[in-house]
């Protein structure tokens, strides 16, 4: 037993050198995080309608996460157009001055949705016609 | 005439038994286990701006004191969304919850030992060996994930996973 109790002694040192060469204990341990997910607006759904001689795109406004901000406008070529309560009306008028009188073309009304005070942003097209319809030049939705 | 004495010598012999001599052991359980899941971490849709904040609790479930560091780093479905996202560490920190509404915002409380800071792919300190945890003790890390405002439109909808790795080293007498 006298060999017993010379190695205890022995182990009893090496716990508490203080040497590098004497080893230090470590454990680790893993945390992985769940995956966080970015949450994203959604994209404004855009009715159409006629609206005398020219149409109207209509949006129920999205207040996920909070009252977004929209903006519409009219692409090739490009120009802002007015919202008045979640919609625009394109007028016969409008793209005379804009198209020069070219029946025959489509446009492009795209409704674009931006969190506030971020960089985040999402937009919808609608394609609206303008032709002559009876001989009066009409802006269509179809 | 004298003879010679006989020469006998008494002996005995006793056994000594020592005790046994058990070794400590260093423990270091989070939250109970080896490796564990932090599923509480989260903030369903964060938005920019929006950040979230946990306590994490370490265990000492040894029989030897030991010092904690931590290293953390971060993958994303989209490099923008890990770019963006702030971290930061405060040890013994306490969660201080600001709005639960848009733009929801929760804290640490306490001094950070990390960040508010992007972490990236690679291992990065965030908590070095400064605190002492002492057998069947126990350390709290308050951890917070802010999505910063300036994130770009591309992080929508993409997904972050953070990472940490805590290392207890012993403590030498």
């Amino acid at each position: 037993m006298r060999r017993a109790v010379t190695v205890g002694v022995i182990a009893t040192v090496m716990l508490a050198g203080t040497s590098p060469a004497a080893g230090t204990w470590s454990d680790s341990a893993t945390v992985t995080g769940k995956s966080v997910t970015a949450g994203m607006l959604e994209a404004p759904v855009l009715g159409c309608e006629p609206s005398g001689l020219g149409s109207k795109v209509s949006w129920t406004p999205s207040t996920v996460p909070t009252a977004l901000t929209y903006t519409a406008q009219l692409l090739s070529p490009s120009s802002p157009l007015s919202i008045t309560s979640s919609s625009v009306t394109v007028t016969p008028t409008l793209l005379d001055g804009l198209l020069g009188g070219l029946l025959g073309s489509t446009v492009t009304v795209r409704v674009t949705a931006s969190l506030p005070g971020t960089s985040w942003t999402v937009s919808s097209d609608r394609v609206l016609h303008y032709r002559l319809i009876l001989v009066v030049p009409t802006v269509s939705c179809t | 005439m004298g003879g010679l004495g006989t020469q006998a010598y008494w002996n005995d012999v006793e056994t000594v038994s020592g005790a046994t001599v058990t070794s400590g052991s260093l423990d270091l359980l989070v939250e109970g286990q080896q490796s564990y899941t932090w599923t509480a971490l989260d903030l369903a849709n964060i938005a920019p701006g929006e950040s979230t904040a946990k306590v994490l609790t370490l265990n000492n479930a040894g029989t030897t004191p030991f010092t904690v560091s931590i290293t953390a780093s971060a993958t994303a479905s989209d490099v923008a969304l890990r770019d963006a996202m702030r971290v930061t560490v405060v040890p013994a920190g306490t969660v201080n919850q600001t709005s639960a509404v848009y733009p929801r915002a929760q804290s640490c409380t306490g001094t950070a030992s990390f960040g508010p800071a992007a972490l990236t792919s690679s291992a990065t300190t965030v908590l070095s060996q400064s605190v002492t945890v002492d057998p069947w003790g126990s350390l709290t890390i308050c951890v917070r994930l802010q999505l910063d405002l300036s994130a770009a439109n591309e992080t929508q909808s993409d997904t972050y996973t953070p990472t940490f790795t805590l290392t207890a080293t012993q403590v030498t007498p």
